[in-house]
């Protein structure tokens, strides 16, 4: 599905991620998990072809996407959620959520699209007519997953879908993911709080420093005391 | 400011105070308006980098101070320089307060917009009061006395070469000097945070729109003590002086120089006066090459001609460090 | 009492924000806000700052009306606040940022042609303030570069150095990863005490930090006060665990793992 292989990325002079790997099989859910400024957001913004990285590349369904733009790995069918929502502020809620529909057409029709993004967050159709600006964090944060979501992607990438969320919110949030989830599509999370890593997520893999640390299944990182005292502060 | 920086800074003024005895008169002539509209950018350039706001009618506060120096010379004659300068600074300074306080309310395209208005408003003004002003015939400005001493015995050219040259050198100096000292102040400080994020600024206490306004007036005083400076040189103020396009050619020279260095608009109007005169000898449409290299600069170094030799000059630097290392 | 706001409604168009909400904090107390998202909390700290204007109500700081009065004029009489994104002056470096805050506490905004650089003053204030919140290393590093963590304390740093008597923090910890949360929590406690800020506001999301840290707790919905007392009466409260603080069921993996480990080490 999606492959990233051995990425060296720079931002200006300074070298980000080296030699970061990463696989997402279909239908899979990879948490991505690491300090502040370990290299997440930089990992999934190459992946979305706003960085380029340096060395390595990365392919998604068998074709290499390294050198395209954003806007054709969007329409490849990838969907994303920028951790700061980067939703549009004048645009009313079901705006926001249409306008996925007109740039990628795929075999469900636009209604069923944007029932679906309903359906998995009832709470937005309260809001359909609300201008951006007028939504709280959490409510942004709904809306920029369910933007991401009526694009019909086969895989998603959610950059810190939990952050600035209430507790009741973050479970709320964590089941429209799974109901999602049912719906086919690979998933990719990013998280820095350990206690938000989804009892869902098949692989997860640890960075740290611009390099992945750990990978496997969240059970196995149990063992890896180390690795632990580096993401939770204590072990 | 660092010890490279105050060694370069030096050799240019050396430069400067001997440039009218091994210059060609005309080139001498020239740098006049260098420094004319060097003190008007210090002005404009205290709103546009220093606080974030572009003015587009700023060409108005250099009629005001051309005016003044019109009025005063040959309808009043006046002809003292320093009466000139500080009835304009005067001027200038109730005009900003005037512009400003309905200005500065806004920012953004809507404040670059509304002085733009207040420009051509002023523009029209001039046009339509003939007994006034002349209309678009103008105003003659007479050669003025400097520090009280009387050169009209001198000839013209002379005068330029001579005594005026060292006059606007001497008032570049002591603008720039005041504009150093207010940008590196707590107050300058305080516009920069204002134009970096002003909900926060209001937030830790500044008064935004008293910042702004401040911020708007100095820098009226200043383009129009520019204006004064540029009056005699021209000898003639009419209002094609506060036209939008003068406006503009100031937003040129501080762009193609480099707005967010300190001297970047100085070295920008070098450029356009050299270029312009230049171009113009050969070919009617200077402003389509100029247009030309505002768009080559804005997309190849949108820090402006002060940038890219900023950066050769460290890049020379390294190389001759690099090359100490080596041997 | 030092802030109070009495029977407070905002309304966004027609969507009510805040409902009639009442609260009061005492001198010296830590109270910390929670709610889900969309209950009104950062509502609630914009018209206590007077960034929004309440549609209905009164806001009263030491026993006097501050309805109308901007954060600037605010910020002076001693409210001060961070946000939940955070806010800095992105091209400044740290200590300038800092600097902006004590300058306008001293009230030397105005100095038109004083040298900033010379300004001892100011320069060892800032530098205090920085050295609280572990910033003394980054001194001239310009605040776009600085990681969110960063950013974050920076925000902070300069609301404090203006010496307010109240502070609220919107979302302290939001965006910190779990390794750094207490961290951040701990140096904004001491810097309270040394700065000599007695009063704390904070919204959180965070229960762990919530329930460690606050002397009171008010818990919202829906633009209503659903619960308002000690930690230990609010951990009793069915409805605000309920709607609130709510099960971690999605979250069982790392909660057990980690719970497991913390009981290891005691």
């Amino acid at each position: 599905m999606l492959s990233v292989d051995s990425i060296d990325v720079f931002i200006k002079s300074s070298r980000i991620l080296r030699n970061v790997s990463l696989k997402a099989g279909k239908g899979e859910v990879v948490c991505l998990i690491g300090r502040n400024g370990a290299g997440k957001t930089t990992t999934l913004r190459t992946i979305m072809g706003y960085l380029r990285p340096e060395k390595g590349s990365v392919s998604f369904q068998g074709e290499d996407i390294t050198r395209k733009s954003t806007h054709e790995i969007s329409r490849l069918g990838i969907g994303y959620a920028p951790e700061d929502s980067g939703i549009f502020p004048d645009l009313t809620t079901h705006e926001n959520i249409e306008i996925s529909t007109w740039t990628k057409t795929t075999e469900k029709s636009e209604e069923e699209r944007i029932k679906l993004a309903y359906k998995v967050f009832p709470v937005l159709e309260g809001y359909k007519k609300r201008k951006g600006t007028q939504l709280s964090g959490g409510e942004r944060k709904m809306l920029s997953i369910a933007r991401a979501l009526a694009l019909d992607p086969e895989l998603l990438i959610l950059d810190e879908p939990f952050e600035g969320l209430a507790p009741t919110i973050v479970t709320e949030v964590a089941r429209s993911i799974q109901d999602i989830i049912k719906m086919g599509p690979s998933i990719i999370i990013s998280e820095s709080n350990i206690y938000h890593v989804p009892d869902f997520t098949d692989t997860l893999y640890v960075i740290e420093r611009g390099e992945i640390i750990f990978s496997g299944r969240p059970e196995e990182v149990a063992q890896e005391k180390g690795i632990l005292k580096i993401i939770a502060g204590t072990a | 400011m660092k010890k490279t920086g105050i060694v370069f800074l030096l050799l240019i003024l050396a430069f400067l105070l001997v440039w009218p005895f091994i210059g060609p008169e005309y080139q001498v002539y020239l740098t006049l308006s260098f420094f004319a509209y060097s003190v008007a950018l210090l002005g404009f350039n205290l709103l546009f980098n220093y606080t974030g706001l572009l003015s587009f009618g700023h060409a108005l506060f250099i009629g005001v101070g051309g005016y003044t120096a019109a009025f005063l010379t040959s309808r009043f004659h006046i002809p003292y320089m320093e009466v000139s300068i500080l009835v304009t600074i005067l001027l200038s300074g109730v005009v900003a307060i005037l512009i400003g306080l309905i200005c500065v309310r806004y920012i953004k395209i809507y404040f670059a917009m509304l002085t733009l208005a207040f420009g051509m408003l002023f523009h029209s003004f001039l046009m339509k009061t003939y007994h006034l002003t002349g209309g678009d015939e103008g105003m003659s400005v007479e050669q003025p006395y400097l520090l009280g001493m009387d050169f009209s015995s001198m000839d013209q050219m002379a005068f330029f070469s001579g005594p005026y040259y060292y006059y606007s050198l001497g008032v570049l100096i002591l603008a720039s000097i005041a504009m150093w000292r207010i940008v590196h102040s707590p107050f300058g400080l305080c516009l920069t945070s204002i134009r970096d994020n002003p909900d926060k600024a209001e937030y830790l206490g500044i008064g935004i729109r008293k910042y702004r306004l401040l911020a708007f007036i100095i820098s009226g005083c200043f383009t129009g003590v520019g204006g004064v400076l540029l009056a005699p040189i021209t000898g003639h103020m009419d209002p094609g002086m506060v036209f939008w396009t003068h406006s503009g050619d100031m937003v040129f020279m501080t762009l193609v120089g480099g707005f967010s260095n300190f001297f970047g608009p100085m070295l920008g109007t070098v450029i356009f006066i050299t270029l312009r005169d230049v171009i113009s000898s050969y070919i009617e449409y200077w402003r389509l090459i100029f247009g030309a290299l505002l768009a080559a600069i804005v997309i190849l170094s949108p820090g402006g001609v002060i940038e890219v030799l900023t950066n050769l000059f460290t890049l020379i630097r390294r190389k001759i460090m690099a090359g100490e290392n080596a041997s | 009492m030092i802030l109070e706001a009495i029977n407070i409604s905002k309304y966004y168009g027609e969507f009510c924000a805040l409902k009639d909400v009442s609260i009061g904090i005492d001198e010296g107390e830590f109270v910390s806000v929670i709610g889900p998202n969309g209950a009104g909390k950062t509502t609630l700290i914009n018209v206590l700052t007077g960034f929004l204007k309440p549609d209905a109500g009164q806001v009263n700081f030491r026993g006097k009306d501050i309805a109308g009065k901007g954060p600037e004029e605010l910020s002076t009489m001693g409210i001060a606040r961070s946000f939940q994104l955070v806010h800095i002056f992105p091209e400044l470096s740290l200590i300038n940022t800092i600097k902006v805050a004590i300058i306008s506490r001293q009230a030397k905004g105005m100095r038109l042609f004083a040298s900033l650089a010379r300004d001892k003053e100011v320069h060892e204030q800032a530098l205090e303030v920085a050295e609280l919140f572990g910033l003394a290393d980054l001194l001239e590093e310009t605040a776009k570069n600085c990681p969110q963590g960063i950013k974050k304390l920076l925000d902070v740093a300069s609301a404090f150095a203006l010496h307010p008597e109240i502070i609220l923090l919107d979302e302290p910890t939001s965006g910190v990863s779990t390794s750094d949360k207490n961290k951040i929590m701990q140096v904004l406690v001491d810097a309270s005490k040394k700065i000599g800020i007695k009063t704390v506001l904070q919204v959180e999301h965070d229960m762990d930090i919530v329930f460690s840290y606050s002397d009171r707790i008010i818990a919202m919905q829906q633009g209503k006060v659903l619960a308002d007392g000690s930690p230990a009466e609010v951990e009793k409260n069915e409805e605000v665990i309920c709607t609130v603080v709510g099960q971690k069921e999605c979250f069982q993996t790392f909660n057990r793992i980690m719970s497991m480990n913390r009981e290891e080490r005691a």
